[in-house]
């Protein structure tokens, strides 16, 4: 094998390979965000939000 | 026969005895990678003393150390998976696009891999050269035995290189970001970041295994432990298995991987001009690595109308998370009230997937 086959073959799978590492997070992230986000995620939100404003000091 | 040390030493170990009094004094005095430069600076002394055999076959300590533990690969991927324990992708998986950020900066592996080739090495030699580029110390290690065990003074000559200039990720990539950016470029702040949830921190690192398993096998691995150390961490459920990696099972790795370097730092295989050549195709690598992930950079940045700092592509090369924070600084320079830290990590932690997949490909190719 050709230095120049392996530089080209290097180059080309490492983008072929992040690229669809990239495409499968973009996918997983948008189902579990639309199907799986649970419920107690939520509600650790809104602990989290209504403890910010309880403890903030006045204008 | 009782001899003397002081009566057969060489030249060439009095030399080494210095480097390794450099490598100890910039560890302890500069914290250079401390941990991993006194270890290896102590075992240089070990291993350039005349007439104790520590080096020798088949029982000598260094040589031991160096040939179940280093040269079968078994420790760098021991550090791959603290390394995982201890890295958080929630950046990349809130901005996944960043991850080919990671995959450009990857560009100096290969580059320095044909300049290594112009220059006179062989190609699995010039390959395990051009991994210094990928920024990563356990990468290089591991690639360069695997593409050159046979050759052991590539190997010491690339493993100090790709530590050395890991530490001076501060002092290598900002002229180089410099160049490739504007002012107005280095001033852009960046949006808040979207949350990631638990489900999504659990499944990446079964999803990255599998995917890189399936298209480069010989990068299964470094990505493997990489992730395997990262479930870990993001189960919640397995803290003492989080905790032993990334501290007590790191800290054995680490010194036995000082203790092997150093067997491969003796004179006869370290003062060569070939040594000299792979510092300088390191540097070589490191910074086209850096323009790589810049000017990739500036590809988002003209995609997004000017959302995106360039600069965070230079994250791209490992060196986690040194280089997110030369991004951090940089960024604050030229305006006090830019925080562009997590943004950079989303690239930085894709360049460990990305330099252990480029490895993987050169090792499958020419191992």
């Amino acid at each position: 094998m050709s230095p120049l086959e392996v530089i080209v073959i290097g180059i080309g799978v490492v983008f072929v390979t992040l690229t669809i590492l990239t495409l499968s997070t973009y996918l997983f992230g948008k189902i579990i965000d639309e199907f799986f986000v649970e419920e107690e995620d939520e509600k650790e939100k809104i602990a989290a939000i209504v403890a910010a404003i309880q403890t903030r000091g006045g204008q | 026969m009782f001899e003397v040390g002081l009566f057969a030493i060489s030249w060439q170990e009095v030399a080494m005895l210095a480097i390794g009094l450099l490598l100890i004094y910039l560890g302890i005095a500069k914290k250079m990678e401390p941990l991993l430069l006194g270890p290896i600076g102590f075992a240089v002394i070990l291993a350039n003393l005349p007439l104790t055999g520590i080096t020798e076959a088949p029982s000598g300590l260094l040589y031991v150390v160096y040939e179940e533990l280093i040269g079968t690969g078994i420790i760098p991927l021991i550090i791959f998976l603290g390394i995982g324990t201890m890295t958080d992708f929630s950046p990349l998986l809130a901005n996944p696009k960043t991850f080919l950020l990671g995959a450009a900066a990857q560009l100096g592996i290969f580059l320095a891999l044909g300049l290594a080739i112009i220059v006179g090495f062989e190609l699995s030699e010039a390959a395990s050269i051009g991994i210094i580029g990928g920024a990563d110390g356990p990468t290089a290690i591991y690639a360069a035995t695997q593409l050159v065990g046979e050759r052991p003074e590539i190997i010491a000559a690339v493993t100090v290189s790709a530590y050395s200039y890991m530490a001076l990720v501060p002092i290598i990539q900002p002229p180089i970001i410099k160049a490739l950016t504007t002012k107005e470029q280095r001033q852009i702040r960046m949006g808040k970041m979207r949350q990631v949830s638990q489900l999504e921190k659990i499944i990446f690192p079964i999803g990255v295994t599998i995917i890189v398993g399936l298209i480069v096998p010989s990068a299964l691995p470094l990505v493997g432990m990489l992730m395997i150390g990262n479930l870990f961490q993001t189960s919640g459920v397995m803290d003492r298995l989080s905790d032993t990696g990334g501290n007590a099972l790191m800290d054995i790795a680490t010194i036995m991987l000082g203790l092997g370097v150093g067997f491969l730092m003796t004179g006869n295989t370290f003062l060569r001009i070939e040594t000299v050549k792979i510092l300088l195709l390191g540097v070589f690598a490191f910074a086209t690595a850096t323009a790589g992930g810049t000017l990739f950079g500036q590809i988002y940045y003209k995609l997004s109308n000017g959302k995106i700092n360039p600069m965070i592509g230079a994250a791209g090369v490992s060196a986690v998370p040194m280089a997110s924070r030369v991004v951090q600084k940089m960024g604050q320079e030229e305006d006090a009230g830019s925080h562009l830290l997590m943004h950079a990590m989303g690239p930085n932690v894709a360049g460990v997937i990305g330099s252990a997949t480029a490895a993987g490909i050169l090792i499958g190719l020419l191992g």
